[in-house]
């Protein structure tokens, strides 16, 4: 237990002797004791900006110790301090290029044996001769044809050290549409340039760019959609318009286009609303493909009329149709029974062909119904003894959209 | 043998039962554990609201522009985004590290940014500094929304620049600058940023605001039940009524209050604490008595960084009172000189200074003063302010030399903000003052008093039952101190000093 308590006190010496060991070991600031010297420089004119960095040659004493002279600058991003280099024996102040790169007012202050002696400011200013690249941004990148309608082109020109270009710079911003080209002259102000680039009348795509004497932008390109759609017709197309349950009927869209005949864009949505006699509703959606839309359906099986109207995306809508279904037979054939089996059929079509398999079927016999699907022309439905016991029942049969009670004897 | 037999057995069952719930107990935690963590509702950090670290002065002078309409919702993101650009760039400029630069600076912008960080970083350079007004005005927002241009005219600053952990130099800046910013990736990101003007900065001679009062006679003031706390949950329109008629009974004339920067919510002041002091005014105002308002109560950060945060409390207390009729003059703060040694004597001057300018250019008609501690602090931004103020808990016969040491120097009014005595003999200090004595103090005080005609606020009303260890700290001999300075004590029951000063 004692050794223990040993131990833990000489770690707790040790931590306190690094600690302290620790502190002393950061550097006190060096107090500058030196002679006052004198400094000055000449103001600093307004300079173009430059990679090479700028020297500021300085007047008065040649010998100074560290810390007891200093130019301080300030621009946009930063302040920076710098202290005199000695160059043939004077010394001079060497901005260095990271901040001769940039353009803008520069305040500096002379900093002498801990005061500033001297303040001024230049301005560096951007150079129109070294151009570097032309920005451009252009947006919104799609537009829709009408008279409203329009895109923006912006650019933003810079020398090669990537500064703004002073006011009253021309740039030319241009575009191309089809077979025209426009091209306006534009003066920079606050670094940029901008224009509108009203929608053209019809589809396609206009393709932007500006130039400031031989240097290029990139293309930047906006796509014009047609307009909203107009009101359209539909038609129908079958083979027959026999309620067979079997054809497939068509309904087409005239070409769909704005107000200029720009044709829709492939895939717009088309809504076809069916109503038929018993008021019954469905829709079928079908997008279209160069401005038209096709929504096929299947025939009803029994004798109908549909009301048939489309709405393209809730925008333009076409005028109501009819469309009739006339029945496939006159009446329905008197159901068969053998060995309690019942045969409703064969029920034939408008060419005398059997009716295809799957036509729904409905025979009520003593108020108990049974639905049932034809194959090969008929529907048979098997009625059990112990529901069903010898004798005489009414049969009612409904099918094609017809109806029609016959009278069937069941014998044992 | 057998009880101990059946001990054993006890004691084995009873550890056996022990460990189980032991190792039991540990499972549950750390399955516990393993469930923190990923809440699916806090995936969008929709509940994260930010604190502003950094609310300088905006004004937005103009949103016209060919472009496009400024939404105001677009608008406060360009504004947020655009000063955060402004915060990371001073705080990387201070700490040396990019922090947040990849934000708020396009990639070319980016660069521009890192190399002179890495400059100043092979230099030994570090820059405090801040921003602390901005004037906009949008010139341009694109059709689309993703571009906008805009110009910060007299954007007002300071900035300490120090090399080799050295300060050199403080200076402020006036100057104009044009932005353009990007929309990427959700952040309006500087693009070309460009220092267009620089102007003088205005650091011209105020006219001094004369004193309202021809004597200035006064006491400080806490409601006795939440010293150190006038504002709290406790405050009470009628607590301070009874308290006013206390003090019109002394026929004085004015009170001096103090509002504390954390409890008057830092840069968003509450209003319903606005509305308190107001009706602290209110009550003094009908009770026909002048208010002193301290500010910056408890306030101990004085960093650079802070002083936009500062301001906006400032501007939010300043603009609600600055018509009030009651209201004498502001108090910067009580005591700065005190934070000197912890602090910076350089940085708490330099924010008292940079306070008092803001503040005169919110109120340019009530007198600023600052409490400072002892005659000796008292000439610290004589300059600045319009009336000098300092304390004095020292020997009484020693004030007159020291007023006289300030009021041959200044030629603005002196008001002595606070002196007095505990009558404090306890425990802690078995030969202290008493009644008497305290009694003896303010007769003798108001000799000199008549004698120089000193403008005098005492400490303090009440004998106070908890003081806060902010106040004092904890030490009982300090802290009980405290409480016994008022002249009614904590029965309510007037102290012979009561008198002295009612029939002085």
């Amino acid at each position: 237990m004692k050794r223990h308590t040993h131990i833990s006190h000489l770690l707790l010496y040790m931590s306190i002797l690094i600690c302290f060991g620790m502190s002393s070991c950061k550097e006190e600031p060096v107090e500058v004791t030196a002679t006052p010297i004198t400094l000055s420089i000449n103001n600093i004119e307004d300079t173009t900006v430059t990679e090479k960095g700028i020297y500021i040659s300085t007047m008065g004493d040649t010998a100074i110790a560290t810390g007891q002279a200093y130019l301080i600058l300030s621009s946009t991003y930063a302040t920076i301090v710098i202290e005199p280099e000695a160059i043939n024996n004077t010394p001079q102040f060497y901005i260095p290029p990271s901040f001769t790169k940039r353009s803008g007012v520069v305040n500096y202050s002379l900093y002498l044996n801990d005061n500033v002696t001297q303040e001024g400011s230049f301005r560096l200013l951007s150079n129109p001769t070294q151009l570097g690249t032309v920005e451009t941004y252009l947006g919104p990148r799609s537009i829709v044809a009408n008279v409203r309608d329009y895109t923006m082109l912006v650019s933003i020109p810079t020398d090669t050290l990537d500064n703004t270009l002073p006011d009253n710079t021309e740039v030319a911003l241009k575009s191309q549409f089809k077979s025209k080209i426009t091209t306006t002259s534009h003066e920079v102000t606050s670094g940029f340039v901008w224009k509108r680039i009203y929608a053209p009348l019809k589809t396609g795509r206009v393709s932007t760019g500006s130039t400031i004497e031989n240097i290029s932008s990139k293309e930047l390109v906006a796509d014009v959609f047609p307009d909203v759609a107009q009101d359209f017709t539909i038609t129908a197309s079958s083979n027959h318009n026999y309620a067979d349950g079997n054809e497939i009927i068509t309904f087409n869209s005239s070409q769909i286009r704005d107000a200029h005949g720009n044709v829709m864009t492939d895939g717009t949505l088309v809504t076809f609303f069916m109503t038929n006699a018993t008021g019954a509703q469905w829709q079928i959606t079908a997008s279209t493909i160069n401005g038209y839309a096709f929504a096929k359906a299947l025939h009803p099986h029994f004798p109908t009329t549909w009301n048939v109207r489309a709405a393209a995306t809730g925008i333009a809508q076409s005028k109501t149709i009819t469309q009739e279904f006339t029945a496939i037979i006159d009446s329905i054939p008197a159901p068969q029974i053998t060995e309690r089996n019942l045969t409703v059929g064969p029920l034939t079509s408008y060419l005398g062909q059997l009716v295809q398999n799957g036509i729904d079927v409905q025979v009520t016999v003593n108020n108990n119904t049974y639905n049932g699907l034809t194959k090969n022309g008929s529907a048979v439905f098997y009625l059990k003894e112990e529901d069903y016991p010898a004798g005489t029942y009414n049969v009612n049969v409904e099918t094609l959209g017809l109806e029609a009670t016959y009278k069937i004897t069941i014998t044992d | 043998m057998k009880t101990n037999k059946t001990l054993y057995r006890i004691l084995i069952l009873a550890g056996f039962i022990l460990i189980n719930a032991g190792i039991l107990y540990g499972i549950s935690q750390v399955i516990a554990f393993l469930n923190t963590g990923a809440d699916r509702s806090k995936m969008l950090h929709l509940d994260e609201t930010k604190e502003r670290h950094y609310v300088p002065q905006v004004t937005w002078e103009s949103i016209e522009n060919p472009g496009r309409p400024m939404e105001e919702a677009n608008l406060k993101s360009i504004e947020e985004d655009y000063l955060d650009a402004w915060y990371v760039k001073n705080r990387a400029f201070y700490t040396g590290e990019n922090a947040g630069v990849f934000d708020h600076f396009t990639e070319q912008a980016r660069g521009k940014v890192e190399d002179l960080i890495t400059l100043n970083n092979e230099a030994n350079v570090y820059i405090e500094s801040t921003t602390l007004t901005h004037h906009l005005s949008l010139e341009f927002y694109s059709a689309d929304g993703t571009l906008v241009v805009l110009t910060d005219r007299n954007v007002t600053g300071v900035e300490r620049v120090f090399k080799n952990e050295q300060f050199l130099v403080e200076r402020s800046f006036n100057d104009d600058y044009k932005i353009i910013l990007l929309l990427e990736d959700g952040f309006w990101r500087v693009r070309h940023f460009e220092k267009v003007a620089s102007h003088p900065v205005d650091d011209g001679e105020k006219e001094t605001i004369p004193l309202d009062l021809a004597l200035l006679e006064g006491i400080n003031y806490y409601p006795q039940g939440s010293p150190w706390d006038t504002f709290g949950a406790t405050f009470s329109k009628d607590t301070l009524t009874t308290d006013f008629k206390i003090i019109n009974d002394l026929k004085l004339n004015s009170i001096r209050v103090f509002v504390g920067f954390e409890d008057f919510g830092k840069a968003r002041v509450p209003r319903e604490k606005l509305e308190k002091l107001t009706s602290l005014l209110d009550e003094a105002q009908a009770a026909n008595l002048k208010v002193v308002v301290t500010l910056f109560d408890f306030y101990g950060d004085y960093r650079i960084q802070d002083w936009t945060i500062t301001n906006a409390h400032l501007y939010s207390i300043v603009t609600h009172l600055k018509d009030h009729p009651a209201l004498l003059g502001w108090d910067i703060k009580n005591e700065p000189n005190l934070d000197f040694e912890s602090r910076g004597q350089r940085e708490v001057l330099s924010w008292l200074s940079q306070t008092i300018d803001y503040l005169k250019t919110i109120d340019n008609t009530h007198p600023v003063t600052i409490g400072w501690s002892s005659p000796e602090a008292a000439l610290h931004l004589e300059n600045k302010v319009d009336i000098v103020s300092y304390h004095y808990y020292k020997e009484l016969k020693d004030l007159g030399a020291a007023h006289k040491s300030i009021t041959d120097v200044t030629s603005k009014p002196v008001v002595l903000q606070e002196f007095g005595l505990a009558a404090y003999h306890g425990l802690w200090n078995p030969i202290g003052p008493d009644e008497e004595d305290q009694a003896a103090y303010y007769t003798e005080f108001y000799k000199t008093q008549k004698r120089d005609s000193i403008h005098y606020l005492s400490w303090t009303l009440y004998d106070f039952r908890d003081i806060p260890s902010e106040v004092a700290g904890r030490l009982p001999w300090r802290k009980n101190k405290q409480a016994f300075f008022g002249i009614v004590n904590t029965l309510g029951v007037k102290d012979d000093a009561y008198l002295v000063i009612k029939n002085r």
